[in-house]
Formats: C-alpha cells, sequence, structure tokens
C-alpha cells in the first residue's frame, strides 16, 4: 500500500500537467480523492504549475537568431524590411534586441585575432550596405533608439564576440551611406567605432 | 503547437523547406532559449547553443524517424549540448540522490501562496540541481511526460519521475521557508 502511495506521489506532476496515460491518471484521481494530503499537494503542484507557464522565456535571439541561422545555413537574408511593417517597430525591436545582447555572434568576425585595429570581414559574405558601428559604454538604449529612429537605420545584427553591430538603413537605395557614416561619426556620445564597409 | 503539427514541420524541413523551419523555430525557440538560460546562465553562450541546436535540427530533420515526440527529440539535443559544454569547461554535475526527508511534510497551503510569487518561485528553482531542475522544468514548463523526459535527458523513466519528486518536496521546503521570512 506505501509502495503504491509512492508510486502515486510520484506520478502527481505528471498527473498535474495532464500527461499520463488514461489508466494511470484514473488511479492518481481515486488516490487524490481518498487522501486529503494528496490533494494539497495537487493543489500546490497546480499552484507552482500555472505560475511556471506564467514566466515568460526572457530574451531569446528571435528575429536575429533565425537570419543567423538562414546566414549559416546559406539562405539569402533580405536586409531590408517588409515595407507594410512600421519603421519605427523594426527600429524599436532591433535597438532593444541588440541592447539587451542576446544576438548572433558571426556575423562579425575579426580577421586579424584580437587587435583593437583590426578589419573585420562578413561571415555572410559583403556587407551590402552595412555600416559596422561599436556602441559607447554609457550610451543609452533610449538615446541609440531615438537615434536610429530619426536616422532610419535599423541593426542588422549583433553584437559580434567583440561587441561590434551592423547597421544599415532601412531605404538603403537613396540613402548615402558615406554622409550616414558622418552623420553617426558626429555622434561620439553614442558611437565610438564607425566602419564603412570596403 | 500539437506533436504532429512539429513533426509535419520536420517532415517539410527533410525536404528543405525553408518555411516550415521557420514555423519550427517561431515554436521552439523561446522554450529551448529559457531551458539553455536555466542551465548556462550566459545569454551569448545560450545564443550560441540555441544557433546550433537549430542546425543540428535542421541538418537531422531527415533523419528523424518518429520514434519519439519531436519535444523529446530537440530538448534532448539541447541537453546534450549543455552537457558538452560543460565537459569542455571541466565543469560536471553529480547525479546522487538526495535523502528522503521523510515526516518532514512543509504545510502546502503556505506553499500555495509562495507560489504564486513568481520571485519565490524563480529563487528556489534556482537552487534546485541541475538534473532535478532540468526535470521539473521539462514538467510544468514544458508539459512533457515523464517518458518524454526520459528520452530527452537518456535516463530511465523511473529516474525522471524520482528527480521530479525531489524537486517538487525541495521546491515545498524552500517556498515554505521563504514565504515563512518575507511573504508575510
Amino acid at each position: 500500500m506505501e509502495r503504491v502511495e509512492s508510486s502515486v506521489a510520484e506520478l502527481l506532476p505528471f498527473w498535474v500537467n495532464g500527461t499520463l496515460a488514461a489508466d494511470e491518471a484514473a488511479a492518481v484521481a481515486a488516490a487524490v480523492a481518498a487522501n486529503p494530503g494528496l490533494a494539497a499537494e495537487a493543489d500546490f503542484l497546480r499552484a507552482l504549475h500555472s505560475r511556471m507557464q506564467a514566466e515568460d522565456a526572457g530574451f531569446s535571439p528571435g528575429a536575429l537568431g533565425l537570419a543567423r541561422l538562414k546566414r549559416s545555413i546559406g539562405t539569402p537574408v533580405s536586409q531590408t524590411p517588409p515595407r507594410t511593417v512600421s519603421l519605427r517597430v523594426v527600429a524599436a525591436a532591433a535597438v532593444v534586441a541588440a541592447i539587451v545582447g542576446f544576438a548572433a555572434n558571426e556575423g562579425v568576425r575579426p580577421r586579424a585575432n584580437t587587435e583593437a585595429s583590426a578589419e573585420y570581414v562578413q561571415a555572410s559574405g559583403g556587407d551590402g550596405g552595412a555600416l559596422i558601428v561599436g556602441f559607447q559604454g554609457a550610451a543609452t538604449a533610449q538615446a541609440i533608439s531615438d537615434f536610429l529612429l530619426a536616422e532610419g537605420v535599423i541593426i542588422l545584427d549583433g553584437p559580434s564576440a567583440i561587441g561590434l553591430y551592423r547597421l544599415a538603413p532601412v531605404d538603403a537605395e537613396t540613402v548615402d551611406l558615406a554622409a550616414l557614416a558622418e552623420r553617426l561619426q558626429s555622434r561620439s556620445d553614442l558611437f565610438d567605432v564607425v566602419d564603412l564597409p570596403e | 503547437m500539437t506533436d504532429a503539427e512539429l513533426k509535419s514541420l520536420l517532415s517539410r524541413m527533410a525536404t528543405r523547406d525553408m518555411a516550415a523551419f521557420e514555423g519550427f523555430y517561431r515554436a521552439m525557440e523561446k522554450p529551448l532559449f529559457r531551458f539553455l538560460a536555466s542551465r548556462l546562465n550566459d545569454p551569448f553562450q545560450c545564443a550560441d547553443l540555441l544557433h546550433e541546436v537549430f542546425l543540428d535540427v535542421w541538418n537531422g530533420a531527415g533523419r528523424f524517424e518518429g520514434r519519439s515526440t519531436v519535444k523529446s527529440w530537440v530538448f534532448g539535443i539541447a541537453y546534450r549540448k549543455v552537457m558538452d559544454h560543460f565537459r569542455k569547461q571541466g565543469r560536471f554535475t553529480t547525479n546522487e540522490d538526495i535523502p528522503e526527508q521523510e515526516d518532514d511534510s512543509p504545510d502546502a497551503v503556505t506553499c500555495i501562496a509562495a507560489a504564486q510569487d513568481a520571485g519565490h518561485v524563480r529563487f528556489c528553482l534556482d537552487g534546485l540541481k541541475p538534473d532535478h531542475r532540468a526535470a521539473i522544468e521539462l514538467t510544468f514548463y514544458e508539459d512533457m511526460g515523464y517518458r518524454e523526459i526520459a528520452e530527452a535527458l537518456q535516463v530511465p523513466e523511473g529516474t525522471v519521475k524520482t528527480r521530479v519528486f525531489h524537486a517538487k518536496k525541495l521546491l515545498m521546503h524552500c517556498l515554505e521557508g521563504r514565504f515563512g521570512t518575507k511573504g508575510r
């Protein structure tokens, strides 16, 4: 009898999450109905289950992670977001994703190990009109977000292993990249590195 | 997303269907990331391992035979990635069972009250050993059955049930203590 109770107690969490086979579930239900102690444990497990289900997974790589995977798989990744998506939403999402720091770090790789002046080459090939930048440590997410939104620039990926990001104008066909780079360089409060593609 | 739907996506991925891969990624990315994050506590490393898991899924989709659920298979890949990572770093986890704490049952009502507080639950989950934590997280975050978890973690079904049982007991003790000192 004790062995049966022990077995039921071990099955209780799986009864609560609804994964037991019908015969197992029936046995647990009968035991819970007959034993107030088990019923109280079941109530606790339901509360725990509800609480854990309500927990968010946190900041995962999301769209940037998918873009990184596509590069690894060899599928071309569009660098211009769909026109149907609000620029503000795209840019804000990219900034937030980048600032919290969950992103691809294969997008930019040092060509010459760790020297500060090392050149960089895109793991996915050419830059396709992207700027490589590093943010000032003291720059706030809000300030960066405001600037990028005002300039119509999105973060394509980053940070790399050494903390660099690739940025590109949403309207890549009409924006003068060199002029844009100059405007970024003028904001030394936000950027400590701004490199044009070769 | 049901197991049948995930299997359907996998079979399409086996024919290099990128739309299916995107659907699979959207369905599994957050659960997998949470699973990795609770083990590694390093978002950059988690992002890298997540990347590797999805690459393995993409490359191995054609070899999935459907003998386990898709979740078992995918979480199994993630779990082995974490173990490999720990081995490379010289970290290891112990598997010894913790002693039973008989006749020391926490008050369930107090535990239920404490379990309403996300901070208490997170704190107590953090205090579990990795094996126990993995088992109870797959049970309650992912709603996986003990057979699925056993396949994912590659341990006997009885071991999963025991780990979840002990994890539950430890959580109850922890939550009771948290509520007693901070929750009132």
